[in-house]
Parts: C-alpha cells; structure tokens; sequence
C-alpha cells in the first residue's frame, strides 16, 4: 500500500481502535469496577415503589412468539416497497426519465417485478395460514 | 429498463429450483393434516393445551420422488448449460450473478449429493418418528443459496447466498424436534452462523468503504491499481474468518462436530457435502478469482493465512477423530481434517495458479459423494427400540455378518475417506498433493497433509476392523433401516466413488476445463 | 494526531465509523460473555445493526445508492435470522426447560 492512502485512512483505523477500545475499557470498568453489593431490596424488580405482585417471570403463551415472528418476517418484506417505488418510473421507462416523465416506451417491467415479489409473499401467507400459525386457538 | 430474457436463461437452474422450492413447500403445506392433542407432543409448553395439526406417519414420503423429479431436472438444465456455454464467462442481472463452466460444475456436484442424500430421508424419517414436510422444500431453498453464491460476482449476492443456504441449514439442523440433540445443535450452529454473518456484513461494509464499489470484478481490478488500504485488509480478513467458520476450519471449528453429530443424518450428510462444496466454491471466487494479488504477501497474504489454517485444520480434526468411539462424530471431525487438505488446495491455487484449480474440484467431487455414502450407512444402521441412533463403534461390532451390504459400502466409502486406491478418495489427495508439489515452497505443507493421511488411516481402519473381526454385543438390539431407496442412494454414491477411483480420467478433464 | 482532532471536531463520516465500530464491539463483547441465548441474539443484532451503519455511512459519503440497497438486504435477512432463532430457543426451551447456552452438553463426547 502507498504512503498515500496509509494517510488517507490513518484517522480511521486510529478511530476504529478508539472505538474498540473504547467500548472494551467501559464494559470491563463495568464488570469489574462496579460494587456488586446485592440485597433482596436491590435485586427485587421496581414496579413504581409497591411491592410486586407474583413473579415477573411469567411464561407467555408460544403463540405470542409464533404472532411476533410473522409480524417481523412480513414487516420487514414491506420495507422492499420503498425502494422499489422511488424508482418506480426509472424501472418502468424505456429510456431516459426528465423530472418524472418517460421519454422512451413505458413498459411493465417494474409492476410485473412487484408482482413476482408480492406473489412469492402470498405464498408464504398461505403456508403460513395452512400451518394454522396465524388466528388465536 | 425492460425484461432480459438472456438473464432468465442464464439462471435457469437457480430459477428453476426456486420455483421447484415453492412448489413442494405449498405440497407440504395443502397435504393432509390430523389434530392430536397434546399427549401425542412431547413436552409441549402447558398453555397450548389445544389440538396441533400434524402430518400423520408417512404422508409425506411422496414428497421425496417429487424432490428428486425437481434435482434431477436441474441437473439435466445445467448440463445442457455447459453445453450451450460461450468461452467467456456471462454476467448476469448487472453484475450480480457470473455464469461459468466452475460455477455450473460446482452446482452440478451440490445438486446430484444432494440428490443422493435425500432419498434416505423418508425412511430416516420414518424410523425416528420424526415428520418433517418442509424438509424437501428446505434442501431446495439452501440449493438455491448454495447457487447464488458459487456463482456469486458481487458482494451483497456473496452475502445474500451464504444467508439463504444457512437458515435452510439452521432449521434443517433442528428439523427432530423431539430431540434434544437435534434442537441443541441447531442453536450451537445458530448462534455461530448468526455472529458470522455480523462479520461478514461488517467485512463486505469496510471494503465497500474502501473501493466505493461491492462488484467483485471492480474490487480486483482497484486492489490492483490502488493497492490495499488498511481498512481494506480488515475488511477482507473478517470475510476470510466468515468463511473459516463456515467451513469449520481450525480454529473456526467449535461448532462443527456438535453441528454434524446432533442434526438428523440425512441433513449432516446434507451439510458436510454440499455446504462445504458451496462455500470452497465461494472462497476460491474470493480469493483467487478477485484478491490473487494479497496471495503471496509474507505473513499478510492469503497463503501464508490459510497455510496455518489448513495444518491446524487437518492436525486437530484428526487427532480429535482418533479418541470417537460415536462414528457420526468420528466423520464430523474427519470432515475437520478434510476441510484442512481442501485449504492446502486453495493455498495451491494462490501460489502454483490456475493448474491447482481441477485437483482441487476433484478433491471437492469425490470428498462430497463420499460423504453421502458415508452418512447413507449411518442412516441405514438405524435405531434402538427408543429411537436413538446407533452410531457407537460397539453398535457397529459384527455388522459384516449382520448387514453384509451395508458393511461393504461403508468399507469402500471409508477407505474413500483415507485415500486408499481405487476409491476417488486416492486420486482426489494424488492430484492435489501433486499440482501444489509445482511449487516447491509447499513441500513442508504436503508433507504434513501426507503424514495426517497417515494418520487418518488408523481411525477409518478401526472401524472396519469392527465391522468385520469384532463379534456383535451378545444384545444386539439394532433395527436396521430397510427401504429400497436408501440402498439404491448409497449404492449409486459408492458406486460413483469406485468409478471415479478407476476412472479418474473424465472427470479431472471436466475439472480442469471448469474455468471462470 | 491533528488530523484525528479535525476529523473528531465535525460531525462526519469518522463518527458514524467510530458509532458502528462501537457498536460493533459491544456486540462481539456480549457474544463472548453473555451465556443467554437471547441475550446472544440481541449484540448478534448489535453487530449487525454496526455493520448496516457503516454501510450507510459509506453510501452517504460516496453518493452512491448501492450501500443503502445492501444495508436493506441486511435488515430484510436480521430479520429472517431472529425469526428463525427465537424458533430454535423455543425448541431448546421444550426440550431442556432452560436457555443458557452453558448448559447445553448433551453434545460432549
């Protein structure tokens, strides 16, 4: 590597070791450090100064966990729509786009994209719903 | 921008699969269910008290032929690929997929293991009660990422394919749900994928930083003009540490042999065979087809690198592969070792060049058909009345007389394994040993990789002694699996192994022309 | 040294760096010493989420569309990951009653 760029990215890597360290030093001052005198008061839960009712470790149903996976997979699929729609008219346009109109042919391209997206989703719902993991009982 | 249907061709196996996927997934899905209650689920938390759905015994077995239809035809589809293939490699869907003669062989190899690996899967299946539709569907969705990244070109599909092929692999890991073994495998081999794939973004995001670029071809061709920042190097580091653990090479290794010995058979043979393949695939592109340049850089460069890896890998796997007395376990560490010999291939590759390229396929070739066989007997073997697997060297006393064919296949699979003429096993190892031997700067390597084959021999002989001289336990209360596809699966597989050892002329020709 | 003082005094591509390598860090550190499954999960996410601004960083500084697409590629597959994760915590969680990765060692030879 050249001289050059050893300058150009010195700050980085020093900045990088800084972060490393950084982060290393206040975690091990944490453990280590840090008084751990602990008592019923100090390791009992607050729950706004009266005194907690029952334990708070209490098993949640699995169908929470089934609900919250589905919502996080299809959320997260609905996250692809932004892109895809910002360049919407660019993937549908034959040519070249002036402040969003086509100066070429319009073609399908970007609708029949989503689609394949959209139906590859629906058939993920519909596993999904024939597995019976979405509905309550 | 409009349709290109040259793209849709090109990628025809990786499209086709991917539809096949689907397609047995909705099978799965829309086959016939019965409600049981709880009682029938073991341990199932208190508060599902209500009836599950469940596929009853055996309704899915009809999803294997279907699977095998689907591979063979993908096999077919990339045959007539090579075919049809111009001289120079293609590159598809701008820039983020290459299509070439290495790739097509690569996907060839994953495709026909994977296809001899799952026909023992029904009757697996079947005889540890386990029922597991979307397993098909599965094998096929990591095909499909083992595709994308052998024929990766870009970084973000290096990324895309190795994540597709891993969370196939993760729920395949924990697909025996009843067994502990199983699911705590899957979240050994979870957790290490999951924190690999933080290195990997974190590497692909540094060396995007650097070169402004994530194309594979932009990279080489600014590493070569520019030469390699600093962050560029700890970029590419934690991808190379990415793909060691993925492999499982020593020192990466800590999940492999608890991985391969706790998921269900057919899926360990899946995975050591396949996997392993996909991703050498992965990391010769990386290396050799974008930073041959950092190759030969004393202790920077990749050679120097991956020369340790590949002594500590083929050191340690062995040594911890003589103490099994668990066979399954005995072939996780082995495949350790082997991981080792396919690294001294790739640091042939980076200092003898391109002649190193068809030993190390061949070697790739035979070590995943091998496997296969291997994994087809321990599957075959079988179960106890509990359902627990036999895979104790004691289990195994006297199969010879018990199950003649089985003890056979697995004699010739192993001496495969140890590199004994005339299995592939021999001509992969005489191949590679010699293409890296044109450097002589590698001589101290072949030579270790020499005597840890040594080595190894004492291991895969003791179980055949075992087989065929230890007299069964007066209490042999084993149920080998009798289904006419396994047999037929492992049969194929050794077969293929033989052939390849006694006729190891076409396929180093096909290995050889497997260019970029 | 300077130039670090420089670079440190703007708010720039150094900061999201030095974020994300914090980030980063703090993940690795909670993968090494945190024996909770979950908690696992949670600085594997960490490491990821430094990884993703890093890419954003970059994608910022050169104009260039690509980092942002491939940081989204990132999160679509985070996604995937923990979904399929909490699945297997689950699965462990029945058969063992218990999700400190320590304990599991029926794997041991």
């Amino acid at each position: 590597m050249s001289v050059e760029q050893a300058t150009d990215y010195g700050p980085t890597l020093v900045a990088i070791l800084f972060g490393i360290a950084f982060s290393c030093v206040f975690l091990g001052l944490a453990m280590f450090l840090g008084p751990k005198r602990e008592n019923a008061e100090k390791l009992s839960p607050f729950e706004c100064g009266s005194e907690p009712i029952g334990s708070p470790r209490v098993r949640f149903s699995v169908k929470f966990y089934q609900v919250a996976l589905l919502f996080l997979i299809f959320d997260i699929e609905a996250a692809f729509l932004y892109p895809w729609a910002a360049i919407f008219r660019r993937l549908s346009c034959l040519g070249t786009v002036i402040g969003g109109e086509c100066l070429g042919t319009v073609t399908a391209f970007g609708f029949v994209e989503m689609l394949v997206f959209m139906s590859t989703l629906v058939v993920a719902l519909a596993y999904v719903w024939r597995k019976r993991a979405i509905g309550w009982g | 921008m409009t349709f290109d249907t040259s793209d849709l061709v090109a990628s025809l196996p990786l499209l086709f699969l991917t539809v096949a996927g689907i397609v047995l997934l909705l099978l799965d899905a829309f086959s016939r269910v019965v409600l049981v209650g709880r009682e029938h689920h073991l341990k199932l938390p208190a508060e599902t008290s209500e009836a599950v759905a469940v596929p009853p015994p055996g309704s899915r077995n009809y999803l294997m032929p279907v699977t095998l239809l689907f591979l063979l035809g993908a096999l077919a589809i990339i045959v007539w690929q090579v075919g049809t293939l111009p001289e120079t490699s293609v590159t598809i869907y701008r820039g983020m997929l290459v299509v070439d003669r290495f790739g097509l062989f690569v996907i060839g190899v994953c495709v026909a293991a994977a296809a001899l690996g799952i026909v023992s899967a029904p009757a697996y299946m079947r005889a540890h009660k386990m029922e597991f539709g979307e397993f098909y569907a599965l094998v096929v969705f990591a095909l499909c990422g083992m595709i994308i990244l052998v024929q990766a070109a870009d970084l973000v599909s290096v990324f895309l394919g190795i994540e597709t092929m891993s969370l196939g692999a993760y729920v395949l890991t924990g697909s025996w749900r009843r067994s502990a073994r199983s699911s705590e495998a899957a979240m050994k081999y979870f957790l290490v994928g999951a924190f690999v794939s933080g290195l990997l973004v974190y590497g692909i995001a540094l060396i995007y930083g650097v070169t402004e670029t994530t194309s594979l071809i932009d990279i080489k061709r600014i590493a070569m003009s520019r030469g390699a920042a600093p962050l560029f190097y700890i970029g590419w580091m934690l991808l190379l540490v990415g793909f060691a653990f993925k492999l499982g090479v020593v020192p990466f290794h800590m999940w492999a042999p608890d991985t391969y010995d706790g998921a269900p058979t057919p899926v360990s043979g899946f995975m050591m065979s396949c996997i392993k393949a996909a991703g050498f695939a992965g990391l010769i592109r990386l290396l050799q087809g974008t930073l041959p340049m950092l190759a030969r850089d004393p202790f920077t460069g990749w050679t120097f690198v991956l020369s340790w890896l590949a002594v500590l890998s083929m050191s340690l796997g062995n040594l911890a592969a003589i103490k099994q007395d668990n066979i399954k376990r005995m072939l996780a560490y082995s495949s350790i070792s082997h991981a080792g010999y396919l690294m001294v291939g790739v640091v042939a590759l980076g200092t003898v060049g391109d002649a190193a390229r068809g030993p190390l396929l061949f070697y790739l070739a035979s070590y995943a058909l091998t496997v296969v066989a291997s994994m087809g007997v321990v599957s075959w073997v079988g179960c106890d009345e509990r359902g627990e697997e036999r895979v104790r060297l004691s289990d195994w006393a006297g199969l010879g007389k018990r199950e003649p064919m089985a003890a056979l296949l697995m004699t010739i699979a192993l001496l495969s394994l140890g590199g004994f003429p005339p299995t592939a096993g021999f001509f992969g190892k005489f191949y590679l040993f010699q293409a890296a031997l044109g450097e002589s700067k590698l001589l101290w390597l072949i030579l270790v990789a020499i005597a840890n084959s040594l080595v190894s021999v004492y291991y895969y002989l003791r179980v055949i002694t075992a087989m065929y001289f230890r007299e069964p336990a007066p209490n042999p209360a084993t149920l080998p699996i009798q289904s006419t596809a396994m047999k037929v699966g492992v049969l194929v597989s050794t077969l293929l192994v033989l052939a390849m050892g006694m006729f190891p002329g076409w396929l180093s020709a096909l290995c050889a022309a497997a260019k970029f | 040294m300077q130039l670090l003082v420089q670079n440190l005094l703007s708010v720039g591509l150094h900061h999201y760096l030095i974020l994300a390598v914090v980030l980063f860090g703090i993940g690795t550190f909670g993968v090494f010493m945190r024996r909770n499954a979950l908690t696992t999960l949670m600085s594997i996410e960490l490491i990821l989420n430094g990884g993703n601004l890093t890419l954003l960083a970059f994608a910022r500084s050169h104009q260039d569309m690509r980092g942002q697409a491939l940081a989204l590629l990132v999160i679509a597959v985070a996604a995937a990951e923990a979904a399929i994760g909490l699945a297997i915590v689950v699965g462990v969680f029945r058969n063992r009653h218990n999700t400190n990765i320590d304990e599991l060692n029926l794997l041991r030879y």
